[in-house]
Parts: structure tokens; C-alpha cells; sequence
């Protein structure tokens, strides 16, 4: 029981590390930069653990933050080159550095703990096992300490140039002319971004860190609009996908990083059906209300336009209706039953007729079409 | 290393070289379409449908697995559209979403098979990195049977692919079915990706959708030849990969393909008449020409004052004129006879040098 509660709080820190700089490389439109950077940074790993030939070396994790930059660096170095575009030049390096990390650790690694499965699944179940002792007190699972120097450092780099980074992302050219230096944030996020994935690594595995990194702060995006509660939010979806997934792997018996991707995937696609703002029912929902308001002033103006002189005024049957607007029978009850509603019309028996407030509406809208 | 040139070795290079057309056909669209990270959302996307597709039917037929990999792929493409049509997110965001959600679902999936008993042997992790070796005859009959039909839709709607990836409104308002054509050009990508999936694997399948057209449009403006350089790319790199990762033990034939791929990539960059040094080289020439130019149109305006317009001057005069031109520079304008030195700072325009120059300053006004 205690382990499946560390393995909770490991994951929290994950997802708490990850979901800030997240906020972030969505606003700016860099998400898909979070995933080339998790899959080099295994380059960078191999590479040191045949130096130092121990996996907890604190020379990795610069190591692996190093190749990251390197991948920031060199896609960068495509784009501006003007050969490709943006998304080419982020799939042209990525592959080839984790093509070589994979080749290396195959012919290799041999039988060592650094195998591929790890690599893609990481490997939270056995992180309250690897346990940080000095002389004879259990100071705590490693990957706790870790995760939680990373996260504090996230935290610490976020809070520290919050100010900045928030006006850069938003406008960066009045950034610049203010004398911020966006390379230097750019470079100290995509560090953020690096060092959190070499952490997460052989926790949650090289590709599930970017669903920690861009499925909350996405989904909080569909929630607010202010950046302060953005990232709040975001921290708290990571933290109930982490405590979540842990459980439903516990009650599947799966492995347990891929259940924190699929929970954070359920809470994408909740929000995104039912955020109050952008969700998809509420857009819908307020779509067809505006068609209905729409069509409301719409039948106020066609009223108002067909008095015939010897008609009694304002009056209109609902055959009359249907033929002239072409609507449905079904959409010119709707209509009728919103204007009526709304007081545009009125029915006296066998007709409808328009009240004041219509023929104030109907002349409105003519006035300002 | 020794290449032995048995049975399956026959089948996995045929079906490599398959692969190698399909993906080099489709990464053109891919990459002139703007749509390069596609191929990696749908890469990742088809694990959990080859991964459900096992577990409802508990076969490893390819016919079955490779139907489960379309759906899922298919979901995943229709996910990410709604997502960006329907929501505030970006379409990096989308593509990010998708394919790590369905690749975690995947591997959570696949850690249930795994504990299957009958399922042990399943190998649906050669999925992740690719085995070539694990082609077998069937596989490749499927193979082969959709690569020919990649073709054969791409010949047929040749066209209307190209139209509408160079100009879609102009398409559009020419009366043509865009979006009918854009959806038959998404099933052909989605296929293409699918059939690579068991060689190249599901991390790095994206680099083949993207890598071939990258290199081939270095080398070639028009649309039919770069898509004939990509094919030759994309084929040589899956057949060298396979051939080098069976010659070696536990190769994994994957990330050989990527880097067979990405070589061609890289020499394309750099050596091409459009790449990184011929681009360099021409800039050192017009720099130079530009300089030698401006010497000459400044000495010239400097003489103009004189009666004699050969009238040489001190070099260093030219600093308030944009800098003092190197000495190699000076050399051969020398030998081109356009200016001769009187002393040893002392430069003048000799009657060649003024015709230039003032050509020179006739053409700049």
C-alpha cells in the first residue's frame, strides 16, 4: 500500500514538473517540440551511461538536458535555413537521434537495465524500490527526490521569470523592444522542457511525458483564459492523471504510466465536450441558438416588410411562412415559439401578428444591416 | 558480417522495397502538404487499434491487425481535424494530444496482452521498433496488394493530388471536389503509414514520411521528378537498412532504416545545387563581386573631382566610403587590369576601370 501511495506522489511530481513548462510550449504553439526533445534526450543518456556506466549519475541528466538543446538548437538551425518547414524539420531530427540512441543501446547495452521497453514505458512500479539510504536511514524512494528537485527547479524558473516569459509568449516583439532577451527564455523553457523529460524518463518513459507535458495544460486551456489559473489547472489534471492512473493500473494490472496517458486522454475529451467556454456541446448549443435568434429577427423584418395595404398589418399564417422563408415546419415552430418567447410576436387566432417591440426590433436590424 | 540471402531475407527486402515506394510517394504529399507530423500523430495512434484488434480476435493475421492499425489511424486523423476545427488549440497541440494519449493507451494494452499466456509470443512489440525480419508471406501479400493500390490512386488522381496541395482554394473555386479528393489523399497517407508500421516501427515511422520528400526536393523543382528521387531514397534506405540490420545481430531494422534516410537527407542538404554550401559559395562570390564593385564605383567617384579620372588615390580614403577593401581583393581587380597601384597605398582607376565603373554606376541609378 505505501509503495502504490509513493508511486502516487512520484507521479504527481511528474505531472506537476511536466504540466508547467506544458502551459507554456502550448502558447506558444511548441508542443510538438516537447516530444523531439523527449525522444533525443535518450541519445544524450546512452551516451553518458557508457562514460559513467551507472544509470544514477547526475552527469545523465545533464547529458540528456545537453542533447535536448542540441535538438532545440539544430531544428532551429532547419527552419531558419529556409529548406523546410517548422513540423519537417522538428520530424527530420528527432528520429534520426533516437534511431541512433536505440541502435547503440541494442548492440550495446546487452542485458543491463537499460533496455528498450524501459525507454518507451519507463518504469514507476520499481521507483519505490530504487530507495535513497544514507548509512541507515531510508531517506525515501530516489526517483521522489529526483522528480522533486526537478519540479522545484520548474517551479523556481517559472516563478522567477514569470513576467517575462508570459509577455513573450503573448508578444514577443514588444518583449524584444523592451530588451528581454527571447532567446535566453526560449533556450531556459526548452531547459525546463529537457531536464524534465531526462527525469521522467525511466519513470513514465520517453513518450508518455509528453502526454503529462500537453494533454493538461491543453485541456486547462479549454477552461481559462488566464494564464495563473491555467497552469493551477494544469497542475491539478496532472496530479488526478497521476493518482488516477495509478489506481486504474492497480485494478487492471497494467502498466501504469500508460494508464496515466489514458486517463489524461479521458479528462482531454470531458473537457473538451463540456468546458463551459469551449466546450464542443456548449459551442453547438450556443450555435443553434443564434441560428434561432437569428431567424427570430429575421421573421420580425419579414412581417414587417409584407403589410399589405389591405391586409390587416403585421399579420402572417404559418403556411404563409414555411413557403416564404423556406424554412422547415418543424424549424418555423422553433422560430415562432422563440419570437413568442422573446415578445417579437403575438398570436391572434388565425394569425400572428407583430408587437410593438418586434416592429422596434425589425426596424433596429434593418437600420444597422 | 555476412549477408545470407535465405528465404525470409528475399521476403522482408521485397517487402521493404514495397514500403520504401508507398512511403516515398506519400511523404511528397505529406511534406508539400505541410502535414509532416501528421505521419507521426498516426504512426503512434494505430498501436492501441493493433493492439484491440489482437485482443478481440486473438489472431496475429496481418489482414487483421493491419484492418485494427487503419482504424485506430483513421480515429486518431478524425480526432485531431475535430480538435482543431472545433477548439482554440493549435494544431501542434492536437497532433501532440493524439499521439501521446493513443500511444499510452497502447502501451497500457499491450502490457495486458503480455500477460496473456497464449499471447506471449504475439510479438506485437515489433511494432515499436520494427522488424523487418518478421515479414512474413502473408504480410507481404498485404503489403504489396496496397502499396500497388497507393500507386495506382496516385496515378489515377495525379491531377487533382497535385492541384489541390499547391493551390486547395484555386482548386476549390475550378469546380473540383476538394474535400472528397483531400480524404482519398488522407486513406492513401494513413495506409502508407500502417504498411510501414511492422518494418520501420511506430516511434520512427514519421522520419520516413518525412525524411525522402526533404531530400528530393533539393535536388528538383518539379513536382514528377522529386517524387521519383524520393521513391529511390526511400527504397535504397529500407533495403540497405534491412540488409545491414540482418547482417548484424539484435539491429534492430528501424532505426537503421532512419539513419540510412537521414544520410540522404543530410548529403542533400549540403551538396545539392540548392543546399548549404553551393548557397554559401554563391553568397562568398556576390559578396565579392559587390565589394569589387564598390571599390571600383568609389574610386571613380573620387577621381571624378580630378581632371584626370585615372588620378590615384590613398586606399584608405575608402574607409568613409564603407570600409577599406582587403588586399586580395585589390590584387585581382589589378589583374584584371581595372585599377593599377602607384605607391604602395596608392590606388587609381586605370581606362577599363572607368568604363566599369561608370557602367557600374549607370546600372545602380
Amino acid at each position: 500500500m505505501l509503495a502504490s501511495i509513493e508511486i502516487m506522489l512520484i507521479g504527481c511530481l511528474v505531472a506537476t514538473a511536466a504540466a508547467i513548462p506544458g502551459c507554456f510550449l502550448i502558447l506558444r504553439g511548441m508542443a510538438m517540440m516537447s516530444d523531439a526533445i523527449s525522444h533525443s534526450v535518450l541519445l544524450g543518456i546512452v551516451i553518458m551511461f557508457f562514460i559513467v556506466k551507472t544509470l544514477h549519475s547526475p552527469l545523465l541528466i545533464i547529458a540528456a538536458a545537453i542533447t535536448g538543446l542540441i535538438t532545440v538548437a539544430l531544428t532551429e538551425r532547419l527552419i531558419a535555413s529556409k529548406q523546410m518547414k517548422k513540423d519537417a524539420a522538428i520530424g527530420l531530427i528527432f528520429p534520426l537521434f533516437f534511431a541512433i540512441a536505440i541502435i547503440l543501446i541494442s548492440q550495446f547495452a546487452g542485458n543491463i537495465h537499460l533496455d528498450q521497453d524501459a525507454v518507451i514505458l519507463g518504469e514507476i512500479a520499481f521507483a519505490p524500490f530504487n530507495r535513497w539510504i544514507i548509512g541507515n536511514i531510508d531517506l525515501g524512494p530516489m526517483g521522489l527526490w529526483i522528480m522533486g528537485s526537478i519540479t522545484l527547479l520548474n517551479i523556481g524558473f517559472i516563478t522567477l521569470f514569470f513576467k517575462e516569459l508570459k509577455l513573450s509568449t503573448f508578444d514577443s516583439q514588444l518583449a524584444k523592444s523592451l530588451g528581454l532577451s527571447p532567446l535566453l527564455l526560449h533556450y531556459g523553457l526548452m531547459s525546463c522542457v529537457s531536464i524534465t523529460c531526462v527525469g521522467a524518463f525511466d519513470i513514465v518513459g520517453t513518450i508518455l511525458i509528453v502526454a503529462l507535458i500537453i494533454t493538461p495544460p491543453a485541456s486547462a486551456y479549454l477552461l481559462t483564459s488566464n494564464l495563473n489559473k491555467m497552469i493551477w489547472i494544469s497542475v491539478f489534471i496532472g496530479c488526478s492523471c497521476a493518482i488516477l492512473g495509478t489506481l486504474l493500473a492497480i485494478g487492471i494490472d497494467g502498466s501504469i504510466s500508460g494508464s496515466m496517458c489514458s486517463i489524461a486522454g479521458i479528462i482531454f475529451i470531458l473537457v473538451f465536450l463540456f468546458a463551459p467556454n469551449h466546450g464542443i456541446i456548449k459551442k453547438f448549443y450556443n450555435q443553434k441558438r443564434q441560428k434561432l435568434q437569428f431567424s427570430a429577427i429575421l421573421l420580425t423584418v419579414q412581417f414587417l416588410n409584407h403589410q399589405a395595404p389591405n391586409q390587416n398589418p403585421f399579420e402572417y399564417s404559418m403556411m404563409n411562412l414555411i413557403d416564404h422563408m423556406q424554412w422547415s415546419s418543424s424549424f418555423a415552430e422553433k422560430v415562432i415559439s422563440h419570437a413568442l418567447e422573446k415578445n417579437y410576436i403575438q398570436y391572434s387566432s388565425p394569425h400572428y401578428r407583430l408587437t410593438d417591440y418586434g416592429i422596434e426590433v425589425a426596424k433596429n436590424a434593418m437600420a444597422s444591416s | 558480417m555476412t549477408i545470407i540471402f535465405d528465404y525470409p531475407l528475399i521476403i522482408a527486402l521485397i517487402g521493404a522495397s514495397f514500403i520504401g515506394v508507398s512511403s516515398g510517394i506519400i511523404s511528397c504529399y505529406a511534406v508539400l502538404k505541410e502535414q509532416s507530423l501528421l505521419g507521426d500523430a498516426i504512426a503512434h495512434a494505430a498501436l492501441p487499434g493493433i493492439c484491440i484488434a489482437f485482443l478481440i480476435t486473438l489472431s496475429k493475421s496481418p489482414g487483421i491487425l493491419i484492418s485494427g492499425a487503419l482504424a485506430a489511424g483513421f480515429l486518431g486523423m478524425l480526432l485531431i481535424t475535430t480538435i482543431i476545427r472545433k477548439s482554440i488549440l493549435k494544431e501542434d497541440t492536437a497532433l501532440g494530444i493524439i499521439l501521446s494519449v493513443f500511444f499510452g493507451i497502447g502501451t497500457l494494452l499491450l502490457t495486458i496482452i503480455q500477460k496473456i499466456p497464449t499471447a506471449r509470443q504475439a510479438g506485437l512489440d515489433t511494432y515499436l521498433f520494427g522488424n523487418a525480419a518478421s515479414i512474413l508471406y502473408e504480410d507481404l501479400k498485404i503489403i504489396v496488394i496496397l502499396t500497388i493500390s497507393i500507386c495506382f490512386f496516385t496515378i489515377l488522381f495525379w491531377k487533382e493530388f497535385k492541384a489541390i496541395i499547391f493551390d486547395s482554394d484555386h482548386t476549390q473555386t475550378q469546380g473540383f471536389p476538394v474535400f472528397k479528393i483531400e480524404l482519398i489523399l488522407t486513406t492513401l497517407m494513413v495506409v502508407a503509414i500502417i504498411i510501414g508500421l511492422q518494418t520501420v516501427g511506430v516511434i520512427l515511422m514519421s522520419a520516413l514520411i518525412i525524411a525522402p520528400a526533404i531530400a528530393a526536393k533539393q535536388w528538383f523543382k518539379r513536382f514528377a521528378p522529386v517524387m521519383v528521387l524520393s521513391i529511390i531514397f526511400s527504397v535504397t534506405s529500407c533495403i540497405l537498412g534491412v540488409l545491414l540490420s540482418s547482417s548484424i545481430n539484435h539491429l534492430p531494422s528501424g532505426p537503421t532504416i532512419v539513419i540510412f534516410i537521414s544520410g540522404f537527407v543530410l548529403i542533400s542538404l549540403l551538396f545539392s545545387p540548392r543546399g548549404i554550401i553551393s548557397s554559401k559559395i554563391n553568397e562568398y562570390i556576390n559578396n565579392n563581386s559587390i565589394r569589387a564593385e564598390s571599390i571600383l564605383s568609389n574610386l571613380y567617384l573620387l577621381a571624378k573631382t580630378h581632371k584626370d579620372h585615372t588620378h590615384p588615390h590613398d586606399i584608405n580614403t575608402l574607409n568613409v566610403l564603407g570600409g577599406i577593401p582587403t588586399q586580395k581583393l585589390l590584387v585581382k581587380l589589378k589583374k584584371d587590369g581595372l585599377i593599377y597601384q602607384k605607391e604602395s597605398n596608392l590606388w587609381g582607376l586605370t581606362n577599363n576601370g572607368i568604363e566599369k565603373a561608370i557602367q557600374i554606376l549607370q546600372r545602380v541609378h
